[in-house]
């Protein structure tokens, strides 16, 4: 099973009701997956006009009742920016699959690249909250999928499912049963705005409801924080008490895994991003971090600095931004070569 | 019957502005519909960005204030997600000819069952008078010194060229939006109403009540393409000779939510997708 086959695989466990899509490589595949299945399951798909009209219909949607997904690429994805925004004020709930490749702009269509974290970090105009998670294979493609059902109904945030071409296409064997983290349909139709409103859902702009709105809003945050220490936010591979940590996200743990068989180093890998594990820190504190990543200027490294305080020296981070994934006997080369 | 419509939300609109009209006429076809038997909470309202939006605050019902330009595909979203909706849209003149207008084309093909009005002032009048893609030649404001430059869109031929089921124009008087909204509550599928609303602040055309007439008084054939075609010709937003009112085009099709089975389903069993327990 790819990436894209678990993503969907995982979504139909968890009650999707309706897929919108416009075409994009590499995430395209799951709208094909889903709508196979729509008789089927009794879920919907549909192919709208741009990814515009794709996120916008989703709030519509979501806003009924619907448990509603979107997918897409980079470019599709700042296409549907303005409206992640509309979700942030609204609270509608959202699941958004974001398969990357290389940019900026086209780049390298049908090639496989890491460089779309801090766009999902950050993407949008005005401060909401919204959770960015990462699958590393099949099996956490479910797993993830389903968490992020779970998180965007209870909370009524966008939750965006990072992947790259690597791991969408890639094929993997399912070793365990993945474990599907049910959720419930909440979010009930009443009066929702793109403005500041009142209890009613009528546009305000008085500066006490406004102040209290912005409040609750980001308040989420923490409640989000403190729900997700109750699932696995990152993993431990390798050695536990080695002295060199490796970190890193998405699909090069593969490779990873592979490149530290018989050497001395720990992995962390990063399944949340957003919000960001502060428990990670102690795992890599004082160590010899070492950074892997599909991109070229190491964002899960600037991410780690900005929550932990922590840099990863310059030396020590293996970037690759050819469009090519990692391949583990050039990996370990590359590791061994950064070994304490 | 009216009152279950009203809000505590005060007006902002300017003293005398066509939306008084617009807003009176739409809850009057509310309360008529929900006379026949319709609950409110069957109905939805979604609005965009521009004077027009302020409706949303004046009508005692569910929906969303969208973006600026995506009422159309957020209505087809709430339609997809409960096709037993009523959903209507409202757009201003900025907010489908310009920055939306790929939806407006796709909601024609699409043919998904819910109504939407434009009210068309001609002018960006919540940003104060900048003109949108169907202000007159020569039109002249700030931001423009030199005029405009550029003909006018002509939404009711762009409407009927993209294959749309119900295409009708109105002055934004209340008798006017009532018969017309009946009209589009009666008629399945996809339904494009341009209501006329000079802007009394940035682009008073007092003129052009007087240059309307009735299609229907006319006995313009609405079931013929070609005759919708020349009537819409005969306003092209610019030049005022004439303005015809009414029902341009109107010929049922398919709508999406009987295209697809699974929303077949949803409305034969009066079910929307929350109701379906996994």
């Amino acid at each position: 099973m790819n990436g894209n086959q678990a993503v969907s695989e995982g979504a139909i466990k968890s009650g999707i009701d309706i897929y919108y899509f416009y075409p994009m490589t590499p995430a395209t595949n799951v709208a094909g997956e889903l709508a196979e299945k729509q008789i089927e399951n009794n879920h919907i798909v549909l192919e709208l006009e741009n990814e515009i009209a794709v996120i916008n219909a989703a709030v519509g949607s979501a806003i009924t009742g619907a448990k509603t997904m979107i997918g897409t690429s980079g470019g599709g994805f700042d296409l549907m920016t303005e409206a992640l925004s509309l979700a942030g004020i609204a609270e509608s709930p959202l699941v958004i699959y974001l398969a990357s490749r290389p940019g900026p702009s086209t780049g390298l269509a049908t090639y496989s690249g890491q460089g779309d974290l801090d766009m999902a970090r950050h993407a949008g105009h005005g401060e909401f909250v919204r959770m960015v998670l990462s699958p590393g294979d099949a099996e956490e493609c479910q797993e993830i999928t389903s968490q992020a059902f779970y998180f965007s109904q209870k909370f009524g945030v966008s939750v965006i499912i990072l992947s790259d071409k690597h791991l969408a296409e890639c094929l993997y064997t399912i070793k365990e049963k993945p474990v599907i983290t049910p959720s419930k349909k909440v979010t009930i139709l009443k009066k929702y705005n793109s403005y500041e409103s009142d209890k009613f859902g009528y546009m305000t702009e008085s500066p006490e409801i406004v102040n209290k709105n912005v409040e609750n809003r980001l308040k989420k945050q923490k409640e989000i924080e403190r729900e997700a220490e109750k699932f696995s936010q990152f993993k431990i591979f390798g050695k536990s008490n080695s002295e060199n940590v490796i970190v890193s996200w998405g699909s090069p743990k593969g490779a990873i895994l592979d490149a530290i068989k018989d050497i001395d180093a720990k992995f962390i890998q990063f399944l949340y991003l957003d919000p960001f594990p502060m428990k990670a820190k102690k795992e890599i504190e004082g160590k010899n971090i070492i950074l892997v990543e599909n991109d070229a200027t190491g964002q899960l490294g600037k991410l780690i600095a900005e929550k932990t305080g922590i840099i990863i020296e310059d030396k020590n981070k293996i970037l690759r931004y050819d469009g090519r994934p990692f391949f583990a006997d050039e990996l370990k080369k590359e590791i061994e070569r950064r070994l304490k | 019957m009216t009152s279950d419509l009203n809000t505590t939300a005060t007006p902002t609109w300017c003293p005398g502005c066509w939306n008084f009209q617009i807003l009176a006429g739409i809850k009057s076809g509310l309360a008529e519909e929900i006379k026949k038997g319709k609950n409110k909470d069957d109905f939805a309202i979604v609005s965009g960005i521009g004077c027009h939006a302020k409706i949303f605050d004046y009508i005692n019902l569910n929906g969303i204030n969208t973006l600026h330009g995506r009422v159309l595909p957020t209505c087809l979203g709430m339609k997809v997600g409960n096709p037993n909706l009523n959903v209507i849209g409202f757009s201003g003149d900025g907010d489908a000819y310009a920055e939306g207008i790929e939806h407006l084309i796709h909601a024609a093909r699409f043919n998904s069952d819910f109504k939407y009005f434009v009210h068309n002032n001609q002018v960006f009048a919540l940003t104060v008078a900048q003109p949108t893609p169907v202000t007159e030649l020569g039109y002249k404001d700030k931001t423009n010194p030199l005029g405009v430059k550029f003909q006018p869109l002509n939404p009711i031929k762009l409407m009927l060229a993209s294959g749309c089921g119900f295409v009708a124009r109105v002055f934004a008087e209340k008798s006017q939006i009532e018969y017309i909204f009946k009209e589009a509550m009666k008629h399945k599928g996809f339904a494009f109403i341009e209501v006329i609303q000079p802007c009394i602040i940035f682009h008073n055309d007092k003129g052009y009540l007087e240059k309307t007439y009735s299609l229907e008084k006319e006995e313009h054939d609405k079931t013929n393409f070609d005759a919708a075609w020349k009537k819409a010709d005969e306003f092209d937003y610019s030049t005022v000779k004439k303005i015809p009112l009414g029902i341009f085009y109107q010929k049922e099709k398919p709508i999406l939510e009987e295209l697809y089975p699974q929303l077949a389903e949803l409305k034969k069993k009066k079910m929307s997708w929350k109701d379906i327990k996994r």
